[in-house]
């Protein structure tokens, strides 16, 4: 094979790049062209030398179609065989070129994943940014809606004032004038030697004086000027957020996410399709004596090696390769490393000695004291980070086991903890993120009241509590999209609050029986006469003033509280016989 | 990024796959080529 197909190749190969983003793909698509085509000639000049006869006699595509068809027939002659012999060593450096242009083909469509990949990643970046500038976008249209409802409404109240007003004055000028026309009807009855004549034309000119002022009053009137600033600042911030409403709404439809998104993922399936025909392919040239490894593809810059995909899991590439010795196996593995093959027992993998020296798991007991001793030195700031805890759940689950005393602490603790949440804020946050599709439709109403305030957790339904628990674990699972504001809002004020919550009602005892069990009757004695008032007043939310012994065994408020029945009905009550006890009968 | 700016790499990105997709048939002529050589060595060799 001449060096054109060569240089074609190599040339294609370097200058693709560029090549392809000037719009030049046509031209490196003509150059392959004339590849295949040189490669029919070869072809056809190989059988035209194995049976004897002039390359223009074998045009036919047919005919190079069935060419080990035909070899197989030919090779039955003794003759045909010689000239196979001949064509074989004539056409050896052909088979090496093939090889090595092969191996650059498969490197180039290798740059072109890579290529790809990185425009997939700047992509991505940018749907992520996208998604984050639509959620601060519904965010800030939320507020401007409630922003123009509540500029309509001031406007509204201002002009309803100022109509007032008006109303106010007319009447007293109207008065005023009334009075002046009786006064000036009387006068001119009378004769001006009258002795009320001038008494009355005093009056006239003391009402008409009054009317004056008071329009001059009105006019200078604190409260309708007032009204009127109201009102134009209203109108001037309404129109703004009109404007910024009108605006935001616009671009939140420039930025067409759900639209770029399924672009996007759709090209992202194809080049992940795209590498999956590498592992393939490899393994066949690797079977066909061509040396090609995947390390020279780099796929993956960091290991050399072919990285998993789950498209690659179903052909099997995630395994090495031919040739490709799995070093993460033979390689000596750091004492922090996670054990993951499942299949090998861990001292195969880490040694009998490595094995010794790696850290026991804490129990989940361990964790929790862990968790409570951090908790009730802590500051209030590394409390947050403490109650967002993965281990959360075993520091719950271990309350019973801590004693009264870590117990009451603790309370204190995390009463401290307790951040104030905004709930309007936090309705518009939540709002915002259903709107741009980050937290499917979380009804906002299921932990707001209709008062505006955050509701009591511990009192929420089963069914608020799994759509709570939903929102928090796709808030999660999306947190690339929710900007950092958000998150910290939503984790102080959501988050942290519900454990906080959690906790603190955990903490209390849900009832005398559960508060006392385990312990004996010593035990028992010594928390009625020493603990007994702070925590029935705890308990059953009478003043500590009230909870003394013995008022308490005749406080109807107690047994009600704790009990949901008065004295007197639990007194009426036989004493109910348990299981334990039936069966023992 | 302007959505202009994004379809271009959205293209960029479909450009070059149709590009890798014709190399592969380019790629596979190739190897067709290859494994006939072989066979004819291996005939050749008997």
């Amino acid at each position: 094979m001449d060096k054109t197909m060569d240089e074609k190749i190599s040339n294609t190969t370097n200058n693709n790049q560029s090549k392809f983003y000037m719009g030049e793909k046509n031209s490196i698509m003509h150059e392959l062209s004339a590849i295949d085509l040189e490669l029919d000639e070869k072809y056809n000049e190989i059988l035209a030398s194995i049976i004897g006869k002039d390359v223009s006699e074998i045009s036919s595509k047919d005919f190079v179609g069935d060419k080990l068809e035909f070899l197989k027939y030919m090779s039955k002659d003794q003759d045909t065989l010689d000239r196979i012999s001949e064509a074989k060593d004539k056409f050896e450096k052909d088979k090496k070129d093939i090889t090595t242009n092969i191996i650059k083909l498969i490197k180039f469509k290798a740059e072109l994943y890579k290529t790809n990949e990185k425009l997939i990643a700047e992509l991505e970046d940018e749907i992520v940014s996208r998604r984050k500038e639509s959620t601060r976008l519904n965010e800030e249209i939320i507020n401007d809606e409630q922003n123009i409802e509540k500029c309509t409404a001031e406007i509204e109240r201002a002009k309803k004032n100022l109509a007032d007003m008006a109303a106010e004055q007319k009447a007293k000028e109207d008065d005023l004038t009334r009075q002046i026309e009786a006064f000036e009807t009387v006068i001119a009855l009378k004769d001006s030697s009258d002795p009320t004549y001038e008494s009355d034309t005093k009056n006239i000119a003391s009402l008409k004086a009054q009317l004056e002022t008071s329009r001059q009053d009105y006019e200078l009137n604190y409260d309708k000027q007032a009204n009127e600033s109201v009102i134009s600042i209203n109108i001037k911030a309404l129109d703004e957020a009109n404007k910024r409403f009108t605006d935001n709404k616009y671009i939140l439809g420039l930025l067409m996410i759900d639209k770029n998104q399924e672009t996007l993922d759709k090209v992202k399936q194809d080049n992940l399709a795209l590498y999956d025909s590498f592992a393939q392919d490899i393994i066949d040239y690797q079977k066909a004596g061509i040396n090609i490894k995947p390390e020279d593809l780099k796929l993956d810059e960091k290991t050399g090696t072919m990285k998993t995909s789950p498209e690659s899991n179903k052909k099997g590439a995630n395994s090495p390769l031919p040739g490709k010795k799995d070093e993460s196996m033979s390689k000596p593995k750091e004492q922090s490393q996670v054990i993951t093959n499942q299949n090998e027992p861990a001292e195969q993998v880490l040694g009998q000695q490595q094995m010794d020296n790696l850290p026991v798991p804490l129990t989940s007991r361990q964790i929790a004291n862990n968790l409570k001793n951090r908790l009730l030195g802590c500051s209030p700031e590394e409390g947050k980070s403490i109650l967002a805890a993965s281990h959360f759940d075993d520091l719950v689950a271990a309350i019973p086991s801590f004693s009264r005393k870590e117990r009451k602490a603790l309370a204190e603790k995390v009463g401290q903890l307790n951040t104030e949440v905004n709930p309007q804020k936090l309705k518009n946050v939540i709002s915002a993120l259903n709107r741009s599709g980050v937290c499917s439709n979380f009804d906002v109403d299921s932990i707001i009241s209709s008062d505006g305030k955050l509701k009591d957790f511990k009192n929420m339904s089963p069914e608020n509590i799994a759509n709570l628990n939903t929102f928090v674990s796709e808030l999660g699972a999306n947190k690339d999209y929710v900007s950092d504001e958000q998150l910290d809002f939503l984790e102080n004020g959501l988050i942290n609050n519900i454990k906080s919550r959690t906790l603190s009602h955990s903490l209390r005892p849900k009832s005398l029986g559960d508060f006392f069990k385990g312990k004996d009757a010593k035990d028992r004695d010594k928390d009625l006469e020493f603990g007994t008032s702070s925590l029935f007043a705890n308990l059953s939310g009478v003043h500590k003033s009230e909870t003394k012994v013995s008022k308490l065994q005749n406080s109807d408020k107690f047994y009600e509280s704790l009990f949901g029945q008065t004295k007197d009905v639990i007194e009426q009550c036989p004493p109910k016989r348990t299981d334990d006890r039936s069966q023992v009968r | 990024m302007s959505n202009e700016d994004f379809d271009k790499k959205i293209k960029a990105v479909n450009d070059n796959l149709d590009l890798a997709k014709k190399f592969s048939e380019s790629e596979k002529r190739l190897f067709d080529a290859y494994k006939f050589l072989l066979d004819l060595e291996v005939t050749a060799n008997g």
